[in-house]
């Protein structure tokens, strides 16, 4: 006869603590946790603390009405002269502080809504007024081209952009001739920007260029990247790109765009300004403090190569730097 | 460990008159070197670990600056009064 006797750790299935409850129980852990660090932190925050909740498009439209870009056909004169980077990669590996210092931030920066988005331009400039960013790209028309992108920190990529041409805009607004910098300003979202509670941080983010570079034909208003709507962990919907300097140069989200007589101080600039410098043009030559731009590594493939000079577009712009002696070009 | 405890608490008092009661940890540091704070972050996700940063050192700058040293100062205090009692 076989008896069987019941170990004490056995107990009968129906004594289970129910599959809902137990997570119910770990999220409540994970909530005391949350609260006894940062005393009942916000959804986002949460989501921040534990990076759950990723949506597994970051390509995702928010809302879900943003209209697909207008036709946008590539502008051969501005090929990338390698391999693009594997899609995904662009918009999953960014640097936007205001939604986080690292650079899985996509999930978290595609729950900020990109519409309505309006850009306000102002300042010395005959027209200004505020722009919403459809009616830009319907007015303006856009194109795709293919910069390359180097970041300060020695990563490079390859991206086709969809945009317009800044000057377009510059045309529009007709800047007054005692204009000689434009002050790029990011929006500043809080309930979206969990950052942006790095109050030491001389918010908001700023960047600046002169009058001249932002005329110059590569100065690029982007709202789209791989033929879509440009995602706010990009900078959507309304960014600039200057793809001869250190991407850190090149705002995101913009909100507002000011022509002055005054040189802007930058968010980097203020915070080390040894390091990150007003013009911060591609130099192999030029290392930063603390480390070599001698080569940069390509996402998606690893593969390091020779960095050049104004990353390669040397023949559109190193004409805009020949009277400036004294200035710190290159960092 | 009590003399410890109490320049911890002293500390934490400090940190509430200096910096008032919101003042967090990159706060203090910000004031102390513009640059401490992106070096240290910057010298953690290159050579040790973005892991490190993004999920301990990050979320303690963003925690009020009273709240370490008093924590601190409450485990030195209590561990000095049971190590006392114990003798």
């Amino acid at each position: 006869m076989h008896i069987k006797r019941r170990r004490g750790w056995e107990i009968p299935e129906s004594q289970a603590t129910p599959e809902s409850a137990w997570l119910d129980r770990r999220r409540l852990m994970k909530g005391i946790a949350a609260g006894s660090l940062l005393a009942a932190p916000t959804a986002a925050e949460a989501q921040w603390l534990f990076r759950r909740g990723e949506t597994p498009d970051p390509y995702m439209r928010n809302p879900p009405t943003v209209p697909d870009l207008p036709p946008h056909p590539r502008n051969p004169r501005y090929e990338g002269g390698r391999a693009l980077t594997p899609e995904r990669d662009p918009v999953t590996y960014n640097n936007f502080y205001e939604f986080g210092s690292d650079k899985g931030i996509w999930s978290t920066a595609l729950r900020m809504p990109t519409r309505p988005w309006t850009v306000k331009v102002d300042g010395m400039v005959e027209q200004p007024g505020e722009f919403d960013v459809d009616d830009l790209m319907a007015r303006i028309g856009i194109e795709e081209r293919v910069y390359r992108l180097r970041c300060v920190e020695g990563w490079a990529m390859t991206v086709p952009w969809a945009g317009f041409q800044f000057s377009k805009l510059l045309d529009i607004v007709r800047p007054q001739a005692s204009a000689k910098y434009v002050r790029l300003e990011t929006a500043q979202v809080p309930a979206h920007m969990s950052g942006l509670r790095q109050s030491w941080f001389p918010w908001p983010h700023i960047e600046g260029c002169t009058i001249e570079e932002a005329a110059n034909e590569l100065s690029f208003i982007v709202t789209g990247i791989f033929g879509r709507p440009l995602p706010a962990q990009n900078g959507g919907p309304f960014r600039i790109v200057f793809p001869w300097k250190y991407g850190f140069k090149s705002g995101k989200s913009l909100a507002r765009i000011t022509l002055t007589d005054q040189r802007p101080k930058s968010f980097w600039e203020t915070l080390q300004g040894n390091e990150y410098g007003f013009w911060a043009n591609v130099n192999p030559e030029v290392p930063h403090p603390r480390w070599s731009q001698a080569t940069e590594r390509l996402i998606g493939t690893s593969e390091r190569v020779p960095t050049r000079i104004f990353n390669g577009y040397g023949e559109f712009v190193a004409g805009l730097y020949t009277n400036l002696q004294g200035e710190r070009l290159w960092a | 460990m009590r003399l410890i405890g109490a320049i911890c608490l002293l500390l934490a008092i400090l940190a509430v008159a200096y910096f008032g009661p919101g003042g967090t940890v990159g706060a203090v540091m910000f004031s102390i070197s513009p640059s401490l704070l992106t070096n240290l972050q910057i010298g953690i996700q290159r050579h040790l670990s973005p892991g490190l940063w993004s999920n301990i050192i990050h979320p303690l700058t963003l925690t009020p600056a009273w709240l370490p040293p008093l924590l601190a100062g409450v485990v030195f205090f209590l561990v000095g009064v049971g190590s006392q009692q114990r003798r």
